[in-house]
Parts: C-alpha cells; sequence; structure tokens
C-alpha cells in the first residue's frame, strides 16, 4: 500500500495530473532519505535549503513531513514520544507531533544532524535540541538576530558571520568543503524554483482561480527542502505551472471552486490536518495565497555580487522573524497582488511566536487593507471539522 | 521592607523633581547604564496576579507565558510603578520578551528600547559575531538613555554606576552565602524579598541596607548554632515574581525550607560582576551576555554547572524546577536536570507546571507534599 492510499477524507484535483506526480513525491520523502545513503539534515521549516545542499548534504523538512502525520494512518501516539522526552503538552502542536514522530523511529532514523535556526521560534530551537541529545546527533545553531530596521548593517554583518561558521563548521564535520561556486549554484537552482512559486501564486490572481488551496499548500510548502531532488521538483513545478497556465487560458477554475468565490488570503501557520483546505472550497471560498512559506520564495535570492552578504540580507528580509507589524506591513504588497475579498490568520494554540501576534496584525491588515479579516485556532488535527461553522460563517458574511 | 513599600511615593517625589524612570524586564538589559544616565532603573517583576494577567489577555493569547500577559496587563490596569515610567528597555531574548516590546511599542505611548541579545553565544566565547553585535546593541542603549535623560553617560559616572551594582552583586551573593548553613540565621523568604527590593529601591539606599544586614548576620551568626533537621530545597526554573509566593508557601507550610536557589530574579541576577580593568562597554558585554545564561540560550551546560554547584553547596536534597505554563524554554530542559541532578548528586527533581493563580493550590500542594514525603522517606 503506497502513502498516498493511507491517506483519509482528503479530497485531492485529480485532474491536475502533474500534481499526482508531486503529490507521490511528497509521500516518498521519508523513504528517499532513508535509502540516500549521504549525510541527511533535519531542518527547521523556514532555514533555507540551499545551505544544506551546499555541503553536499540532503535536507528534510522536519515538520512538514513529520509533523502531517494525523493526515496519514500512522501511529496513534502522534505526541507521547516528546512528552516522555520532556516537552510540555501544552506546545505547539506541530512541534509536538514531529519531535514524537522523530523520536520514535530511534536509532532508524536516517539523520545524520540537526539544524536549529536560533532567534526565530524558541519551541522549535528548544525541541531540535532536545531531539538531538535524546537520538546522540550533533546539533548546529544558526542566529538569526531580532528584525530592527534601525540595527540592519550589523545584524547583516552578524548573519554573514553566521553563515561563514556553518560552513566551516559543518563543513569540517561532513568532511565536505564551501565553496563560494558551489553555494551560487544551488542558489541558482533553488531560485528557479522560487520562480516557480511565485507564478503558481501568481496564477491565483485569476478570477478563476485555477489551483484548490490544498494543491497550492503542498506546492509551495515544497520550498521546504525542494523534496530532496531539486531538479525533479522543478521538472514537476513546471508541469504543474503548464497545467494551471491552460486552465487560466481557457478560464476555467478548479474543480471544486464555485463561481465568484470568496477569495481569502492565509497567514500563518496551517492546521496539520490537510481536510482543512477542502473546507474552504466546501464553504465557498478560494485560497488565493497563502504566507505559511512565503518566506522562502518571497523573492529570488540574489545570484551576484558579494554572494554571502547578498544572502544575509535576503535572510534578514524574509517576512517571517520580524516583529509583528514589520511582518503585517511586508506582506500586504504580496497579499494585495492576490486580489482577496478577507483574510484568514491561522494561530496554532501553544504557539508562542506568530501567533501571539494576532491582535496586531489583525488590526494593521484591517486598516492597511479595509478587509474582513478573521482569526481561527486550532491544536490538534481533530478540531480541524470545529472549524468549519466558523469558516462558514465568514465566508457568508462576506458575500 | 519599609524602604519598598515607600518606594511609590519617593518615585512620585523623585519625578517631580525631574528624575526620569526606566522599566526594564529581563537580566540581560544592563541598568548600570541607566544609573549612569541619571535615572532611576526599576526591574518591573512585581505586580502579578490574575488582574494584570487577564488584562495582558486583551492583547496576548491566554496560552502566552503569565509572566509576559502580566508585563503588559500591569500597564493596562494602571500599576503605580508602570504609572511612572518614562521608557521601558527589552532584552529580546525569548519569543515572549519579543512580543511584549511589539505590543509595548503599539498600544503604550512611551519609548521602548530593544536590546538584541545573541542566544548562541556560549562560555568558550567562539562567536566572536555574538559578542560584537551585543556590543552595538549595548552602544545604541547608551545612546538612546543619553538622548532621553539629557545626560552623556561619561567613563566617569559609568565607573561610579559599576563600582556601586558591582558592590551591590557582593552583598547580595554574601547574603545568599548564609543560606548554605545548617541553621541560618535568615530565610530563603527573606532574601528573596530583599532581591525583589534591589529591583526598585535606590540603588546607593539599598547598598546601605544591605550592607548593614550583611554585618548583622556576620555578628549573629557567630553566636550558637541551632540544629535545623527540615528538608533543605532548592529551586530553580522561570521567572518568579516578588508576589508569586505560592510554591514558597507551600514548600514552608509542608515543613520544608529552601536553601538555594538559581532564579534571575534570585542568586543568578547577583551573580558576576562587571569587570573594570578594562573598557567599561566590553565590561558590560562580558557580564551580560556571559552570566549564567537563561534557556532562551543555547549553552545548556553552563546553566546546568551552576544548578548543580549550587544544589551541592547548599547541601539540597532536593530540587523544584518550577516552569510557568507556557514557558517552552525552561519547561523543554526540566527533563535533563532531572536526569543531571539524580546523576551528578543523586539529588531529586520535582517539576511543577503553574501560572499566577490560585486555582491549582490544592493540586500543587498535595503534588509538593507527596515530593516532600519521598524526601523524607515516609
Amino acid at each position: 500500500m503506497t502513502k498516498s492510499a493511507q491517506l483519509t477524507e482528503v479530497l485531492l484535483d485529480r485532474r491536475l495530473a502533474s500534481f499526482n506526480r508531486l503529490w507521490q513525491m511528497f509521500m516518498e520523502s521519508e523513504s528517499r532519505i532513508q535509502k540516500s545513503g549521504g549525510k541527511v539534515v533535519a531542518k527547521w521549516r523556514l532555514f533555507p535549503p540551499e545551505i544544506i545542499y551546499a555541503l553536499g548534504a540532503t535536507p528534510y523538512d522536519l515538520l512538514l513531513h513529520e509533523g502531517m502525520t494525523k493526515t496519514t494512518a500512522r501511529d496513534a501516539r502522534t505526541t507521547a514520544y516528546a512528552i516522555e522526552a520532556g516537552l510540555s503538552a501544552d506546545s505547539c502542536i506541530w512541534n509536538l507531533t514531529a519531535t514524537s514522530n522523530t523520536l520514535s523511529k530511534g536509532n532508524l532514523t536516517p539523520l545524520n544532524m540537526f539544524v536549529a535556526t536560533a532567534g526565530q521560534c524558541d519551541i522549535s530551537s528548544k525541541t531540535w535540541q532536545l531531539m538531538s541529545r535524546n537520538m546522540h546527533k550533533p546539533i548546529y545553531s544558526m542566529e538569526i538576530p531580532i528584525y530592527d530596521a534601525a540595527s540592519e548593517k550589523r545584524a547583516i554583518s552578524f548573519i554573514k558571520e553566521e553563515l561563514t561558521s556553518l560552513f566551516e563548521r559543518v563543513g569540517r564535520r561532513f568532511g565536505h568543503k564551501y565553496s563560494e561556486r558551489t553555494l551560487r549554484e544551488e542558489i541558482k537552482r533553488g531560485n528557479e524554483i522560487r520562480k516557480l512559486l511565485l507564478d503558481l501564486t501568481g496564477s491565483l490572481t485569476h478570477d478563476h482561480v485555477p489551483m484548490t488551496g490544498l494543491e497550492y499548500f503542498l506546492t509551495h510548502a515544497t520550498a521546504g527542502d525542494y523534496l530532496q531532488e531539486p531538479e525533479a521538483l522543478t521538472a514537476i513545478l513546471t508541469e504543474i505551472r503548464n497545467e494551471v497556465m491552460k486552465r487560466t487560458e481557457q478560464s476555467k477554475a478548479a474543480p471544486g471552486i464555485t463561481n465568484d468565490p470568496v477569495r481569502l488570503y492565509y497567514v500563518g501557520m496551517a492546521p496539520q490536518d490537510l481536510r482543512f483546505w477542502n473546507i474552504i472550497e466546501d464553504s465557498g471560498g478560494a485560497i488565493v495565497g497563502c504566507d505559511t512559506y512565503l518566506p522562502l520564495f518571497y523573492s529570488p535570492i540574489p545570484e551576484n555580487g558579494s554572494l554571502l552578504k547578498e544572502f544575509a540580507g535576503w535572510i534578514w528580509k524574509m517576512p517571517h522573524h520580524m516583529p509583528s507589524l514589520d511582518r503585517a506591513k511586508s506582506l500586504i504588497p504580496y497579499i494585495k497582488q492576490q486580489k482577496p475579498d478577507a483574510i484568514i490568520i491561522g494561530n496554532v494554540i501553544g504557539c508562542r511566536n506568530l501567533s501571539s501576534s494576532d491582535r496586531i496584525i489583525k488590526e494593521t491588515f484591517r486598516e492597511e487593507l479595509g478587509i474582513p479579516v478573521t482569526s481561527i485556532e486550532f491544536g490538534s488535527s481533530e478540531d480541524v471539522t470545529l472549524l468549519e461553522p466558523h469558516i462558514k460563517a465568514f465566508v457568508e458574511m462576506c458575500k | 521592607m519599609r524602604m519598598l513599600k515607600d518606594r511609590p511615593e519617593s518615585l512620585r517625589l523623585s519625578k517631580e523633581s525631574g528624575s526620569k524612570v526606566v522599566g526594564y524586564f529581563c537580566a540581560y538589559i544592563p541598568e548600570e547604564l541607566i544609573a549612569a544616565a541619571g535615572m532611576i532603573p526599576l526591574r518591573l517583576v512585581s505586580g502579578i496576579g490574575p488582574e494584570a494577567m487577564h488584562a495582558g489577555e486583551q492583547y496576548l493569547q491566554s496560552y502566552t507565558c503569565p509572566y509576559i500577559r502580566t508585563c503588559i496587563g500591569n500597564k493596562a490596569i494602571g500599576n503605580p510603578y508602570y504609572e511612572m515610567l518614562d521608557a521601558v528597555c527589552v532584552a529580546c531574548t525569548c519569543d515572549g520578551m519579543k512580543k511584549l516590546q511589539e505590543y509595548w511599542k503599539k498600544y503604550f505611548n512611551i519609548p521602548v528600547f530593544t536590546v538584541g541579545v545573541p542566544q548562541t553565544s556560549n562560555r568558550f566565547r567562539t562567536r566572536k559575531q555574538a559578542i560584537d553585535y551585543f556590543r552595538e546593541e549595548l552602544d545604541d542603549l547608551k545612546k538612546n538613555l543619553e538622548k532621553l535623560s539629557g545626560t552623556k553617560i561619561t567613563n566617569k559616572r559609568l565607573r561610579e554606576a559599576v563600582r556601586t551594582h558591582n558592590l551591590i552583586r557582593g552583598r547580595m551573593r554574601r547574603l545568599y552565602d548564609y543560606l548554605k548553613e545548617e541553621s541560618s540565621f535568615i530565610s530563603w523568604r527573606d532574601v528573596f524579598q530583599i532581591s525583589h527590593a534591589g529591583f526598585l529601591v535606590d540603588r546607593p539606599e539599598f547598598l546601605k541596607e544591605i550592607t548593614r544586614i550583611v554585618g548583622e548576620l556576620k555578628t549573629t551568626s557567630r553566636g550558637e548554632k541551632k540544629t535545623d533537621k527540615r528538608t533543605r530545597i532548592m529551586l530553580y526554573g522561570s521567572v518568579m515574581a516578588f508576589e508569586d509566593t505560592k510554591v514558597l508557601d507551600l514548600v514552608e507550610r509542608a515543613g520544608a525550607k529552601i536553601v538555594a536557589d538559581a532564579l534571575c530574579t534570585g542568586s543568578r541576577f547577583w551573580r558576576k560582576d562587571v569587570p573594570l580593568d578594562g573598557p567599561l562597554m566590553e565590561g558590560l558585554v562580558e557580564r551580560y551576555l556571559h552570566n549564567t545564561p537563561c534557556p532562551n540560550m543555547t549553552d545548556t551546560a553552563m546553566r546546568l554547572n551552576y544548578v548543580i554547584a549550587r544544589a551541592r553547596e547548599s547541601h539540597a536534597q532536593g530540587m523544584i524546577y518550577y516552569s510557568l505554563k507556557s514557558c517552552d524554554t525552561f519547561r523543554s530542559e526540566a527533563k535533563v536536570f532531572e536526569e543531571a541532578l539524580e546523576g551528578e548528586l543523586n539529588i531529586p527533581t520535582f517539576l511543577i507546571e503553574t501560572e499566577y493563580s490560585p486555582a491549582d493550590i490544592g493540586t500543587t500542594r498535595t503534588k509538593i507534599e507527596a515530593f516532600l514525603e519521598m524526601l523524607r522517606g515516609v
């Protein structure tokens, strides 16, 4: 039985032929790293995968691949291992699930190292340390300092030094010498994917929304680690783009999207349960953009000039780690471009980072965009169906 | 304690005579800079309670750390200390602190000076970039404080402030030393309250007062020693506010006593002086970035060493690991500390997760009593 067959109660757009290949590729990430034979590095969601590829290793977006498990029929003890290892049951469910699944594999895991991002999410940073300790695997923390426009110069210099240290120290451990040429090549490969993801995002600006929310979410989530095969991913994303563009040329919306739907932009962490995206369309809405992984492809990484400095500058401006007000303002041009009728902000219970920004983000969007904004809150995936009345009422109100 | 009781009124008078008051929350802010700018520093870890906590929920989710909610809620409900502030300094350490400064900037109309604190800095000082970055952040803080006060922080003024604070730290460490004795003439509760007074009252006055207390203790402790067979407990964990005596009260009522702590509102705050034998700003970086770190910092071994040393020298029989609900950084390390203390010193650790509400007093009492019975071998 393939893993895709284990998927329960989620409706995929089966008419989008190339997407089915992407889904298969997505679901086979875990077995792919098992077979890879090379160094596999578990990475935090928004850590740019180019860095790991440039070290000759394979990145694995742990939250993405080990966090969405409730959609599939895996071990029911989704958080038990993490709680036994010391995490609070009140922590962010994405981290709890990913940690628990990773720990449950014990020595069978193909992971060789954890790369944490210090300064962007405390619980991720701590869970990475916890997994490293429990699994006796090394950890390396790269720090991104707090965003403050007044400290840009020193912050970029700090990130540049952090990148240099990482390449030196992790490279030494892996027996791989860093070269600017390799990093430039990886950035070029990554930028190809970024451009495709931006094209797909652009396609959602059409009146007839050509992709469903679920397909869009999964497509842009591939920016987390390029599914371990950037070339193969580029090929599939190109096919998806072509299919989607064909739909737009024919003024065809994706199946399941009603005529004249309420156009919704999604901001924040997504629920683990993929049925959420179906609920949006069942309620008469259509997702026209989502910022969950946008910070990884918000714009191409500069390929010329002083590479590390430019890369550091790009990391500094990722629209994620900024304070709430700056983050909201930096997102506004991307949101406007998608012409939404309303915005949904997703908050994960237990998230002390993004979800604690709710009030500022909501007020800023209302003031600057003048469209309806609502917040939803979710913990474990069982909650997802409880969101349906809220979403339906919001969509109705927007109509 | 009289000094503390009179403090809101004395602050009001100081403000009337033109002094400015600058608050801060986290122990990573060098208050010497505030004092050297001729302003009054206040460390804001008092004024807990359900009212402030719930007022904070108008801004932050209920699953945010109660201390952070309180730091916003106190301003919202008009706590007298918060009402007197001319500015606040926020060290951007944990996620909660980062959010705190955002909400203060947006909703409360006073200057907020943020200071980035590199989390990857470590005891081996292997990340020069972290040291350089923090130094520049402190330079900016210095400039902001000078602008606010209209007073230049000269080397002479800074040296004077550092000297006073080093003396205070030294005296406070002496106070903590007395707790190690089997029958101490001062209780941990007293030392903890003195510690909190030191966050609020006039610092030179505070120095005089603790110098007097230390002197009295020196004389008293020469006298006859009584035996005290109460179970000796060490306390470690999240920031513990002045009025947050829930755990302390329950431990004492259950017939045990606290003999040491490694809290950032306790002994950890008074550890390590600012070196006076080099450039002072570098001295501040050394002291504040390389003091025993908060768990927000990645160097777990450094704080583990500190906790083990405190537990060993205080002859603690058990440790209470106090974690505020939603304080992920502390909570996620509880097991590491439990295993290390068991392995190194054969001392059991007990985790208490609580918040500023009396709702869990009953269950917490039962847990503490059971832990103490286990320690006593009942």
